[in-house]
């Protein structure tokens, strides 16, 4: 089809981790970008240096710390933040959006409404909110995407090859985002199953702990693949209870990511996995870590709604007993090779 | 907002009936058939992009007319059907001998698609007569109630008496001097929900009574070309829908009537449920075909920099339904296929309103329509000006939707979405502005505690249970009314429903007996009564589970 969009003001980003800023670069070599960042100094680095995270910025990308002027010269935004700060940025913008405003977003981590850093909770769907829900929740936009996939932003700024979803169920915005995004080294898939590839790109993160994990104990292609199939197949059995069909997590936002995450060393979530079998402490890590490992939380909000809600989930409650209960990892396997494995495929 | 209850009926906002909307369509009725039609031979030109497509879509709809002339006719049905068909017949085989797929010849069909077009144009067409408005409304519901009536011993004076008077049986309650404003300020779309075919007229004098000018609105064919009212309504601005008709061409035409009639500020009626709720549930599932062409007629109506559209959801409850019998049995036959057996009975409309209207009047109940807020076209409420509310509670501009860097595009598929978001948002509205009467309230909790009695038994084995098995103790029934009505008045505190006055204000026990009589007033079994011995039962556990639906939504299963 015919792109008939022809986007001419510049391209917001909300977040200056190194997803959003390689996604930045990509979207200037076509477009002019503003990316907002909280601290001045970040902001200076940007305009002034041309540089952040090591990573070299295009002329074409400025950088403020006014949420106001992002919504004022951008119909199109970004945000791709960190699960946890999510709602509070977007309920500063929610005060500049209007209903010309078109929202894709590229975190993957969910906002819960019970707090749940005490320990175990009773957790519902109802509790749970994708990005995108909390985007329709807060502001007047309903033009909403998401951008979902293997993706690992080293990989992007070396300008390396890549492809990502694009799900929304606007076909305008699939169009307009696809205008924005696509360029000879990224291809964009579309979705309308938002729902569906926002919870592909959160669920993935807590089998590439896992994947991490064997890898640090020498464990090889075997294991992986195991955890990778399996692991697809938990996904789908909670992705049916929070409402989703099945085939989002059956291409480049489910196992495509999976397939990435579980294999790099770059991905912050294997790297989790990894120093935990390495001996260190979840805290440990937390402290060292410049950006947000998403899986870290997805684990115990996947356990406690698994749990309230019956759901067949043996991994991520393996996972959760290593990481928040002090089982070995070695034990961890063995309860892997000890479950009823029953029937291979049965999510259909 | 000030909700308020009417007391007497209001004046027009407009008085002038030669400004309403419906007046004017019908004025330039054939000059508006054209505009319709050119636009859908637009329209079809990217639909339809090439001669083979449009020749196949022409093909498929004379395959389907021919069926439905041969198979179903009705006495609406005009008499020259049969020809007409068998010409287009000819035509299009004359074309196809032809063989020819040249876009030369495009307009040979073209001009043939003009033909079956107009055809349905005339015989969808609203008509609306000032005088036999006039009529209908001033003397309609007078004759209506004095010949029903049979209490009254004085006709004369009940012919003049006030219309005030007709206000207590009939409330009608909403913010009237905001939809009043607004219906200065746009065009209004309203959007009730659909019980019984009484709900037509009713609607109508709901509307003339807060002041609004007479809506078009979709009726059934079969109902204005045979029913004793369908001189009223063939003259009163309904346009006349054809149910047995699925070909694409037809309901084309149908949306692109219906979307131009708002365009041109004609105010409008769909039952966004489609047809009456089987199940006596509120519809939270609503078809969306009808309503997305007022969001279509917004997009255009801002394009041209015309009229604001407001959506005005109305919901309407009667404490018992005529046709309730039928409609449950259409329902289970439905869901319960060889697993129920239907006794299927219904009486012709124009009978089942006359008996309404009789009983009504005989029993002490009530009828109760509410306006809800009114909303712009994606759902959000809006003020006195006509501006649209954020969720921030601001006022705020809309036509942005609509827009990619400030520029209209139009967007079939994203105003489709825009209209799911404002059916889900006319859903909630209609479960905040239901009244709760004493009827649905005694079903639900007899009907609940009877299934939670019967925990393993299916919905129709619960209905074949015999008289023993089918008590409630008078003890369980009091307690668990008296559980839903404190959750009742915690939901009508946050604004989630509304309570008839009696359950506000009256005890248990008044509640119980006033619930009990009103829901068997028009059967010949006693839907839920009292035993010798004071326990609750049912002769008819059908329409128990009927009116008991009417409050499935609210959670409220789950105290009982």
């Amino acid at each position: 089809m015919k792109n008939i969009y022809n986007i001419t003001k510049p391209i917001g980003i909300l977040g200056i981790g190194s997803f959003g800023t390689v996604l930045a670069n990509l979207i200037a070599e076509r477009h002019s970008v503003v990316m907002y960042a909280r601290k001045q100094s970040t902001v200076d680095n940007i305009n002034v240096h041309k540089k952040h995270r090591d990573i070299e910025i295009l002329p074409n990308v400025t950088a403020t710390t006014d949420l106001g002027l992002v919504a004022s010269q951008c119909d199109v935004i970004f945000p791709v933040l960190p699960s946890y700060a999510f709602r509070s940025v977007i309920k500063d913008l929610s005060h500049f959006l209007t209903s010309n405003h078109i929202l894709i977003h590229g975190a993957k981590g969910f906002d819960v409404k019970v707090d749940y850093s005490q320990g175990p909770v009773e957790l519902r769907p109802r509790d749970i909110c994708t990005m995108s829900e909390v985007i329709l929740e807060e502001t007047p936009v309903y033009r909403v995407g998401c951008i979902s996939g293997p993706n690992l932003a080293k990989e992007i700024a070396q300008k390396q090859p890549a492809g990502t979803v694009l799900a929304s169920k606007f076909k305008e915005v699939l169009a307009i985002g696809t205008e924005i995004l696509q360029c000879e080294r990224f291809q964009i898939y579309g979705s309308n199953d938002i729902k569906g590839i926002e919870l592909a790109g959160v669920f993935k993160n807590y089998i590439a702990i896992a994947a991490g994990a064997s890898a640090a104990l020498g464990y090889g292609e075997n294991v992986k693949a195991l955890l990778i199939t399996k692991g697809i197949s938990e996904m789908i059995a909670i992705g049916k209870a929070l409402g989703v069909e099945p085939k989002s997590f059956l291409g480049l936002a489910g196992i495509g990511d999976l397939v990435a995450t579980c294999s790099s060393p770059l991905s912050r979530n294997y790297s989790v996995g990894y120093r935990l079998a390495k001996g260190e402490s979840i805290e440990q890590i937390i402290s060292t870590m410049t950006e947000a490992a998403e899986g870290i939380n997805t684990v115990k909000v996947i356990k406690y709604l698994s749990d309230t809600m019956h759901i067949q989930a043996p991994l991520v409650g393996i996972i959760y007993k290593v990481m928040y209960e002090n089982h070995s990892l070695e034990s961890g396997i063995k309860m892997l090779m000890r479950l009823n494995a029953g029937q291979d495929v049965s999510f259909y | 907002m000030a909700i308020q209850k009417l007391t007497a009926p209001l004046d027009y906002v407009n008085p002038n009936y030669e400004n309403w909307g419906i007046y004017k369509l019908d004025k330039n009725k054939d000059a508006f058939l054209i505009e319709v039609v050119e636009r859908i031979i637009e329209k079809s030109r990217t639909t339809y992009p090439t001669t083979r497509a449009l020749f196949d879509e022409l093909a498929s709809t004379l395959y389907q007319e021919r069926i439905r002339v041969t198979t179903s006719r009705w006495k609406s049905d005009p008499e020259d059907e049969k020809d007409f068909w068998n010409n287009v017949k000819g035509q299009i085989i004359k074309f196809q001998k032809a063989q020819s797929w040249e876009d030369n010849d495009r307009a040979i069909l073209e001009t043939l698609l003009k033909k079956i077009l107009y055809r349905y144009a005339y015989e969808i067409v609203a008509n609306f007569k000032p005088r036999i408005f006039e009529l209908a409304q001033k003397f309609l519901p007078r004759i209506l109630f004095l010949f029903l009536n049979s209490k009254l011993n004085s006709p004369f004076k009940f012919l003049f008496r006030k219309m005030s008077s007709f206000y207590e049986k009939f409330i009608i309650t909403g913010d009237f001097e905001l939809i009043r404003n607004l219906s200065k300020k746009g065009t209004i779309v309203v959007v009730p929900t659909h019980f019984s075919n009484t709900d037509s007229p009713l609607v109508g004098w709901a509307l003339s009574s807060i002041g609004l000018e007479p809506v078009t609105y979709g009726a059934g064919i079969n109902l204005v070309g045979t029913q004793p009212l369908s001189f009223m309504l063939n003259n009163l601005g309904a346009y006349k829908l054809d149910r047995r008709r699925k070909n694409a061409l037809y309901l084309e035409l149908l949306k692109s009537y219906s979307q131009m009639a708002i365009e041109r500020d004609t105010p409008s009626l769909f039952f966004p449920g489609g047809t009456r709720s089987r199940s006596g549930a509120l519809e939270s599932k609503l078809k969306l075909g009808l309503l997305s062409t007022a969001v279509e007629a917004q997009q255009e109506n801002f394009i041209h920099n015309r009229k604001k559209i407001f959506v005005l959801p109305l919901v309407i409850n009667y404490q018992y339904n005529i046709e309730c019998s039928s409609l449950i049995n259409q329902h289970l036959v439905e869901i319960g296929k060889e697993k129920y057996v239907s006794d299927s009975f219904e009486y012709s409309t124009t009978y089942k309103i006359i008996r309404f209207f009789k009983h009504l009047f005989h029993a002490d109940t009530e009828v109760v329509v509410s306006f809800g807020k009114p909303l712009d076209i994606i759902g959000n409420e809006v003020n006195s000006n006509g501006d649209s509310i954020a969720p921030n509670g601001k006022p705020f501009d809309i036509k942005g939707y609509f827009e990619v860097e400030n520029k209209i595009v139009r967007d079939e598929q994203r105003n489709f979405e825009y209209t799911k978001i404002l059916g889900s948002k006319i859903v909630s509205s209609y479960f905040e502005n239901n009244t709760v009467m004493t009827a649905p309230l005694v079903a639900f909790v007899y009907f609940i505690q009877l299934k939670k009695r019967h925990k393993h038994l299916s919905l129709f084995e619960i209905m074949l249970l015999p008289r023993e098995d089918r008590i409630v103790s008078r003890d369980n029934m009091m307690a668990g009314m008296a559980t839903i009505i404190v959750k009742l008045k915690d939901l009508e505190k946050l604004n989630k429903v509304n309570l008839s006055e009696i359950i506000k204000e009256s005890t248990i026990d008044n509640v119980l007996a006033n619930g009990m009589n009103s829901i068997s007033l028009f059967n010949s079994k006693k839907v839920v009564y009292a035993d010798s011995d004071g326990n609750i039962n049912s002769q008819d556990v059908r329409l128990a589970y009927f009116y008991h639906n009417r409050l499935i939504g609210y959670n409220l299963e789950e105290y009982l």
